[in-house]
This record gives C-alpha cells, sequence and structure tokens, in this order.
C-alpha cells in the first residue's frame, strides 16, 4: 500500500458538500471540482478525522463485503487520485 | 461535462438546494463609500451565532460562502469565524476593503485556503480612492494588502463600481489590476441603497459615458444570453442572510422571507411563499421582455428591476438602458 503507516485526512484546500449520494469536493487553489460517488463518497467521509490506510480498509471491508486484497487495491488507486487532485494531505504519523 | 456532474447539477437545480449562500456578517464599515447599498449601523452576528447559522446552512446543503459587510475585517475574531467555517467545510470567498489586512494576518489566510479576496478599489489614484472612500490613506492600505495576499498566494479580485467620479481613469484600474497580476470586475450599475434611498444613484454614468465604456470594452464584456424561460438563481439556489439572520432571496432583494435565529432556514427556504413564488417564475413572463430584441444582451436581474422600479418580476429600467446601449455598440461593430 503506497500510503502504509501514513496519517490520511483533507487537505486544507478543500471544500466539500454532500449532495445527496454524492460528495462534491472543490480544491480552492485550482478551483477544480471534483464528485466523490459511492465508496468513493464513503472514504471522504472516513477522512473526517485522519486515519491510516489499513483502518480505511478495514471500514470498506466490512461496509461493502469485499475481499481484503480488493479493498486493498482499491483504497490504495483511489487514495492516489485525491493526492493527485491535492484534495487530502498525507503525514508520517 | 460529465454525467455524474451534470447529474449533481440537476440535482441542485431540481432540488432548490442552496449551494451558494451570501452572509453578511456585520455592517460595520471603517470606510464612507459614497456609492454603497449598505446602511452602516451596529448590528453584528456573534461567532456563537455565525456557528449556529453555520450549521443550519451545512444541513441545508450550502457550499460556497461569500462572506461581506460591512467590513468583515473591522470583527475582532474574524479570523477564528473563518477558520471555524473552512474547517466547517465551506468554499469561502471574502468581499473587504482591504484596508485593516495586516502582516500577520495575509500570513494566517495564506494556510486557510481562501478562494478568493475581493478587495473594492475605486481609483486608479489614491486621491480618487480615498475621496470615493471616504478615508485619507485608504488606496495605500488597500493596494499594500493586495500585494502581500498576492505574494501569500491568496486570490485576490479587484472590484470596481464604475460612477462619475472615476469614470476618466477606468482604464488605469485594468491596467493595476495586470500590472498587481490580480483578477478585476468593473461593474457599471450602481444600485439603490438597502433602504430604497435613491441619492447615490447621481453617481451613476451616464448614457454617453456608458456607451464608450461598452464600445471600448466590448471584446471583454461577457454578455450573458439570456436563456428562454431562465432568470437568475436568487431564491433557487443561492440565498443571502443579514448580520440579523434575515433570509432573503438575495442581498440585493430587501423581501425578508424569515429568520434563521426563529425557525430552522431550511424549513425558510423549503416552504417561503415568496421563493416559492420565484422559482415557478419564467423570464418569459415579464411581457416587456418577451418581444424586446435586446434580451439577448440583457441580464435580467428581480434585485435590481425591484430596488429600481419596484416590481420583483418586471424589468429593470438600468438593465435596459444597459441592454440598448450594448445592443447598439454590438450593431457598430
Amino acid at each position: 500500500m503506497k500510503f502504509e503507516n501514513m496519517l490520511i485526512g483533507r487537505s486544507d484546500q478543500a471544500a466539500w458538500q454532500e449532495v445527496e449520494e454524492n460528495v462534491v469536493v472543490v480544491n480552492s487553489n485550482t478551483r477544480k471540482v471534483h464528485i466523490l460517488s459511492g465508496i468513493g463518497g464513503r472514504i471522504w467521509q472516513i477522512l473526517e478525522h485522519p486515519r491510516q490506510q489499513t483502518d480505511i480498509v478495514n471500514v470498506i471491508m466490512q461496509e461493502y463485503d469485499v475481499a481484503r486484497e480488493q479493498a486493498e487495491n482499491d483504497v490504495d488507486s483511489f487514495l492516489q487520485e485525491l493526492a493527485q487532485k491535492e484534495i487530502i494531505k498525507i503525514k508520517d504519523e | 461535462m460529465n454525467d455524474i456532474w451534470k447529474h449533481v447539477r440537476n440535482t441542485i437545480e431540481n432540488k432548490y438546494i442552496p449551494i451558494s449562500m451570501i452572509l453578511e456578517l456585520t455592517r460595520r464599515c471603517n470606510l464612507n463609500c459614497c456609492h454603497c447599498y449598505n446602511i452602516k449601523s451596529n448590528s453584528e452576528l456573534s461567532f456563537p451565532q455565525i456557528k449556529e447559522i453555520s450549521r443550519q446552512l451545512r444541513d441545508a446543503g450550502c457550499l460556497f460562502l461569500f462572506l461581506t459587510g460591512g467590513e468583515v475585517f473591522c470583527m475582532p475574531d474574524f479570523l477564528e469565524i473563518i477558520t471555524y467555517l473552512r474547517r466547517a467545510g465551506f468554499d469561502l470567498k471574502i468581499f473587504t476593503n482591504g484596508t485593516l489586512i495586516t502582516s500577520d494576518l495575509v500570513y494566517k489566510l495564506g494556510d486557510l485556503g481562501i478562494s478568493e479576496i475581493g478587495i473594492s478599489i475605486q481609483g486608479a489614484e489614491p486621491k480618487t480612492h480615498d475621496r470615493i472612500s471616504g478615508v485619507p490613506g485608504a488606496f495605500e492600505k488597500s493596494i499594500t494588502a493586495i500585494k502581500m495576499l498576492k505574494e501569500r498566494g491568496v486570490p485576490v479580485n479587484i472590484k470596481c463600481t464604475l460612477m462619475k467620479e472615476n469614470f476618466a481613469e477606468y482604464k488605469d484600474i485594468i491596467k493595476l489590476a495586470e500590472n498587481l497580476g490580480v483578477t478585476y470586475v468593473i461593474d457599471p450599475v450602481v444600485s439603490p441603497r438597502d433602504d430604497g434611498s435613491r441619492d447615490v444613484l447621481s453617481c451613476r454614468l451616464d448614457e454617453t459615458q456608458l456607451k464608450q465604456f461598452y464600445s471600448e470594452q466590448f471584446s471583454r464584456l461577457e454578455v450573458t444570453k439570456v436563456e428562454e424561460n431562465s432568470i437568475c438563481e436568487a431564491g433557487r439556489t443561492f440565498g443571502s442572510i443579514s448580520a440579523v439572520g434575515d433570509v432573503y432571496p438575495c442581498i440585493q432583494i430587501p423581501l425578508k422571507v424569515g429568520n434563521v435565529f426563529e425557525r430552522e432556514f431550511l424549513d425558510i427556504w423549503s416552504d417561503a411563499q415568496m421563493l416559492k413564488k420565484m422559482r415557478s417564475f419564467k423570464s418569459s413572463e415579464i411581457k416587456a421582455c418577451v418581444d424586446c430584441d435586446m434580451v439577448s444582451s440583457c441580464s435580467i436581474c428581480p434585485g435590481l428591476a425591484y430596488l429600481e422600479d419596484g416590481d420583483l418580476f418586471g424589468p429593470a429600467s438600468i438593465a435596459c438602458l444597459n441592454a440598448r446601449i450594448q445592443k447598439e455598440v454590438e450593431n457598430e461593430k
């Protein structure tokens, strides 16, 4: 996992609002708007308080009934996408 | 626009989610601008009241929050307020005159992810700006703030209301903004004051000046083409809350629909008859506009129509004048 043993939280540049089942996230620096749906929206909710990647994987496995390997891969690629969009921050714990 | 974004946009529009709101934090101001629509007073929201409004707006679905005054930096706890609102999730834009922004504040603002700070600049020359704002030295302070914010990476947008007093130097205001490396908005419409008084209208450009402005700035202007049956978002996905907690469809429409300290905002937003009427109203119902060949050059604004001519659902005479002049300029090009 790319962010193993790191603390992941929402970026200081991010603004967000839930619109029904989706989460609209704005990067105030780039002014880009991103829509997070389904599990993506759920991961954003989990990130209300900074978490480790394994904590997120555990919640997703439990709530969506998926195997660890698949949850790890999905969470990993999703977090990389959010990091690239600069709407999450990653810190060494 | 991808499908999911279209879906979200449709949801916001069809369910009248107040995604954008203006929050007037205070009516105190340290300047005395001759053209200001705001009636100065000591009305001001306290931090606990702002926290309560924040909760109500988040619950109602608001994302984009515009903070205005009065002068918001007159509030001693303004930095704590915006820190709180950013942590709550709002995208923040702040309207200010910039004169009270210190280097210490700039440093802290840089960490908060503020989307934009709009700063009023009413002249390219210090004496013009200071005369309009009624306070000597205001220009210098505002320009210093803009430079510091720019240096710190905070997006700044210069806001200028064009009037007789500064018309001669409006091109220099544009140059000033370009030299400072910031964006700008030049608005040629002075609105009546919040209490309906019209003394400020004497500042307005005359027809010759308006024509010169539109002619010179034609290529830069973004004329919003009015779609059939559409009107602005006031009362639909956009609204306003005053410094005493009163709810309005727009800061420019002084028709109160409730108060957030007496009733939950979402209930006001869902139930107010005035808002329901605005939502069902279509621009094609404005009889004077239906067959008007200038409608493509016009931005229909119910607020201006109400303040100017007393009819929210009618044309605004100043909008008609602007549209006619823009149309003339367009035809001459």
